[in-house]
């Protein structure tokens, strides 16, 4: 999928209210412009539309016929409209609109802008402290919980799509409603591309089959992500494997133990971790309130 | 080893046999002899009695009669014939309910088993408790001693003695384990269905029947003629031994 | 007390004397022994004599699918239809209307729990348990629809051949472990009519996991019906509460139950052995065992082993003494077992009594004594594989 070609003066021409607007960066499908309007600071993201036709013919009931990237991203402002937590990315004040720019047809809607850096950033400097993991880990957890409750996995929670702000660090997941973005780059320092089907869940790879998956899933990669943090290793793949041999771990192996690789972490983080890895949905937590309640349990100091 | 005969087959040889007595040492006066009577627990292949002393015929029908049910059973194995027993006692020993209690003192009374020589006090009629008959039961196996020995045993809650009977070729497995046998006092004949002959190997030994409720369950059917799963059943029958 | 008395035919005043004597914590209530008024004055009787006591109503609504069927009193009450077939399954009115019945009749009860209907499935892939899952979503469904009512237990009832498969059963449970509900009433079926039955490694294993991922790691309040003593090591891996009643049929789930009966023997007096972890003949194996002086390895230190203690087979052992005591032996295991405070210690303790009463059978065996197979250690090996092989499985 293509990048659109839009500068900062195409927006400015297409929304006069903003104020200003940044040199965009490009995340995936999309160029992301930090832009303000007034006192608001949020991100402004502009994806290519698909080739049919945008809000305009109608089906014999009389709904529109979207492309893929407009529904996806209809979906994903719904959801983050719809989700109560400050660990999810809130909507910003442009809602989602449908434009011609320079001759392509384009979409755009706004999320908040977060001072900050990206999980997979942070972890290039090494892994997180225990009480940031813990805290990573409630975040995370707080943030499915918010998405499971208007009926929605994530279904692509990886480093990358997880933001610590500056100040207050909280971490806030990102990105919502994208499955799989083949253009991610995910632990750059091997210079491998690998996609994020490293960061799948058992269920996930196996769904065409089963057709069966729930927040737990989101666990799953959430319980891959806290073992990333607190060990600086991928509990599934190592540098020069290929994303299918992962996959095939994550649906077959065991990881090493966490505290073979961080033996001062507490027994009951390692604990939780691990039964966030359960291969079967039965085995990890029932409720995301058990989980929190077991994060809650794990000695800091 | 291969089977060369059936257990029907070792029967039959017993039941021509058993009259010549080379089973035992002993000599029993045989009495009546009953194939696959049926227990309370189980269905031996053989049952004889011993002869002792005549019962009336009179005695035998209200035995049968009387006796039919386990619950008269149970409240005959309670009672003596000079210690009367009192209902309430009856009732807590027997396990039976009060309904049924009452009705089986009825029924026994009216039979003339059990007499009540003081009001909701009973004992056991004299011409009863003289109705000692002996039982001697047997099990047929070809080869499998163990199954045989474990439902002798169950045999011994009414039988005064008790006997296996093993093809002779493999008798020899019951060797090792004579002790055995002597513990639970259980005897082992040898049938060999070739020559038609038998032969005492292990004597088994006499004791009184280790459940009274049982025996008085064998009793009645016993003089009932009660055997095989029906009447009907032509594998049973009763023979009258010379 | 976690061990609850599996309703049945015949009950007179056994199971208050089981609540009385502290073996008991609750009952399984079967509306087919029961008529509607009698088995509503007993469950007011019952709450108004024992303070604390759990009763549970199983609504038996899977009789409803066999045929022929022998469903006593069943007909008597207003949920239950008798012969439905598959088609009378596929419409969700249909369903909707089987799950609201049984929900408002029981709410009509007073009882600690709502136990939903059912029906009985071979597999985890066949159409009957897609039925079963949906009876149990429309029973989440109407319950929630319900004003103030108890919690809701899902009733699942199971073939045991079901359980040979792990991966169906996984499936399962990812489906299961999902619903936001009390927990789960569960009967397993057993093949094997004989007492006590056999029963498989691999579906006594899987039966044991089944057990742990819904009691111990998901939570769910877990109750199993006629589990006899096995119910010593479901109780191990977390759940709630185990039945077991005064017939061999009460004590182990078979279709015969709600079958016309073929006939038979009444069965034979047996008497449960804590060392043993088995019910044993009364004759000729308790008999025997006192024959060869072992009675001091077997018997259970219940306040009904007086009896035996002389002569077993003379000694008078009806029904319901031989269920009181059942109930003691059980019950003491059970709360040996819950002493521990880990699942893992209390598989250790369960590996240890079972390790035990195998040693106790070669002592017998050596002495002489011959059990049948199901009453000998057979039972106890498959136990012991199982339990070892889900410790692995599980990695405690």
């Amino acid at each position: 999928m293509k990048l659109p070609l839009v500068s900062s003066d195409d927006l400015k021409n297409v929304i006069p209210a903003l104020t200003t607007i940044d040199a965009p960066t490009a995340g995936g499908q999309k160029l992301v412009f930090r832009c303000t309007m007034g006192e608001m600071c949020f991100a402004l993201k502009v994806m290519l539309a698909g080739d049919a036709v945008v809000g305009g013919e109608t089906e014999e009931d009389g709904e529109d016929i979207l492309d893929e990237v407009t529904a996806r991203a209809k979906r994903e402002v719904a959801i983050i409209s719809a989700c109560e937590t400050p660990h999810v990315v809130k909507a910003g004040p442009i809602p989602l609109t449908a434009a011609e720019i320079n001759g392509q047809k384009t979409i755009y809607f706004s999320e908040e802008w977060i001072e900050g850096r990206d999980l997979s950033r942070i972890l290039q400097d090494g892994s997180l402290s225990i009480a940031d993991v813990v805290e990573l880990g409630r975040a995370m957890t707080l943030a499915i919980q918010a998405l499971w409750e208007v009926k929605k996995i994530h279904r692509d929670i990886k480093p990358g799509n997880i933001m610590r702000r500056d100040g207050a660090g909280h971490f806030v997941l990102l990105d919502m409603g994208i499955a799989f973005d083949p253009l991610d780059v995910s632990l750059t320092a091997a210079g491998v591309v690998i996609g994020t089907m490293i960061y799948v869940s058992p269920e996930q790879v196996e769904y065409a089959k089963k057709r069966q998956m729930d927040f737990r899933s989101d666990c799953f990669s959430l319980g891959m992500v806290m073992y990333e943090a607190v060990t600086g290793r991928h509990p599934f793949w190592v540098p020069g494997m290929l994303s299918q041999q992962a996959v095939g771990n994550i649906l077959m192996s065991n990881p090493e133990r966490p505290r073979t690789y961080r033996p001062e972490m507490p027994a009951e983080l390692e604990r939780i971790i691990l039964r966030l890895l359960g291969k079967q949905p039965h085995l990890r937590y029932r409720t995301c309130e058990d989980l929190l309640a077991a994060l809650g349990e794990v000695p800091l100091t | 080893m291969k089977r060369e005969f059936s257990e029907q087959q070792l029967s039959e040889v017993f039941e021509r046999q058993i009259g010549k007595r080379l089973w035992t040492t002993k000599r029993p006066r045989i009495g009546m002899v009953l194939r696959e009577m049926q227990a309370h627990q189980g269905q031996p292949d053989f049952v004889i009695s011993i002869k002792g002393r005549t019962i009336p015929r009179g005695l035998i029908e209200r035995i049968v009669d009387g006796v039919s049910r386990p619950s008269a059973a149970r409240v005959l194995s309670l009672l003596g014939v000079s210690a009367a027993r009192s209902e309430e006692y009856l009732l807590k020993a027997s396990g039976l309910s009060g309904k049924v209690l009452v009705e089986t003192l009825r029924n026994l009374e009216e039979r003339r088993l059990i007499d009540q020589p003081r009001r909701g006090r009973f004992v056991l009629r004299h011409e009863i408790a003289m109705t000692n008959l002996e039982f001697w039961a047997f099990e047929v196996k070809v080869d499998d001693w163990q199954r045989a020995l474990y439902q002798g045993l169950q045999y011994r809650t009414f039988a005064h003695r008790v006997s296996i009977v093993l093809g002779e070729k493999w008798v020899h497995r019951v060797e090792p384990h004579r002790k055995l046998f002597g513990t639970f006092g259980i005897g082992v004949i040898a049938v060999d269905p070739q020559r038609s002959s038998l032969r005492a190997v292990i004597e088994a030994k006499r004791r009184a029947p280790t459940s009274r409720f049982q025996y008085w369950c064998a009793l009645a059917r016993f003089l009932g003629q009660r055997t095989g799963p029906t009447r009907a059943n032509p594998r049973v029958q009763a023979i009258l031994a010379r | 007390m976690p061990v609850y008395a599996q309703h049945g035919y015949g009950k007179t005043d056994k199971v208050e004397l089981g609540l009385q004597q502290g073996s008991l914590g609750g009952v399984i209530l079967s509306p087919r022994d029961e008529k509607p008024t009698k088995l509503a004055a007993f469950v007011e009787d019952l709450q108004t004599a024992f303070e604390g006591v759990t009763v549970l109503f199983d609504p038996q609504f899977y009789a409803s699918t066999i045929s022929p069927v022998k469903d006593g009193n069943l007909p008597e009450y207003p949920y239950y239809q008798s012969v439905l077939t598959r088609a009378r399954f596929v419409s969700p009115a249909d369903l909707q209307q089987y799950v609201g019945q049984t929900l408002n009749y029981e709410m009509t009860l007073g009882l600690d729990r709502l136990v939903s209907p059912t029906i009985m499935f071979s597999d985890f892939s066949d159409p009957w348990s897609q039925i079963a899952l949906s009876l149990a979503q429309q029973s989440i469904a109407t319950h929630g629809q319900l004003a103030d009512p108890p919690p809701l237990l899902l009733s699942l009832v199971m073939d045991e051949t079901a359980l040979r498969n792990g991966d169906a059963l996984n499936e399962f449970l990812d489906i299961i472990t999902a619903w936001d509900v009390e927990g789960f009433y569960i009967v397993v079926r057993r093949t094997d009519r004989g007492y006590p039955a056999y029963c498989e490694e691999i579906v006594l294993r899987n039966q044991m996991y089944l057990a742990y991922v819904l009691a111990e790691m998901n939570n769910f309040e877990v109750v199993f019906g006629y589990t006899d003593v096995l119910g010593v090591l479901l109780h191990a891996v977390g759940v709630a509460a185990t039945g077991t009643g005064w017939h061999n049929s009460l004590r182990q789930f078979s279709l015969s139950r709600f079958q016309p009966s073929t006939g038979g023997s009444p069965p034979r007096p047996r008497y449960t052995s804590q060392t043993l972890l088995n019910s044993i003949l009364v004759v000729p194996e308790l008999a025997g065992i006192q024959t060869v002086g072992q009675m001091g390895n077997v018997l259970s230190g219940t306040a009904y082993d007086g009896v035996m203690v002389g002569n077993p087979a003379n000694a008078t052992w009806p029904p319901a003494t031989s269920c009181l005591h059942h109930w003691e032996v059980v019950s003491d295991l059970v709360e040996d077992i819950a002493s521990y405070a880990t699942v893992s210690e209390k598989l250790d303790r369960v590996d240890e009594l079972i390790v035990q009463g195998v040693a106790t059978y070669g002592l017998l065996r050596n002495a002489g004594v011959v059990f049948e197979p199901s009453t000998g250690s057979r039972d106890l090996e498959v136990w012991l594989r199982s339990l070892r092989a889900f410790r692995q499985n599980v990695g405690l």
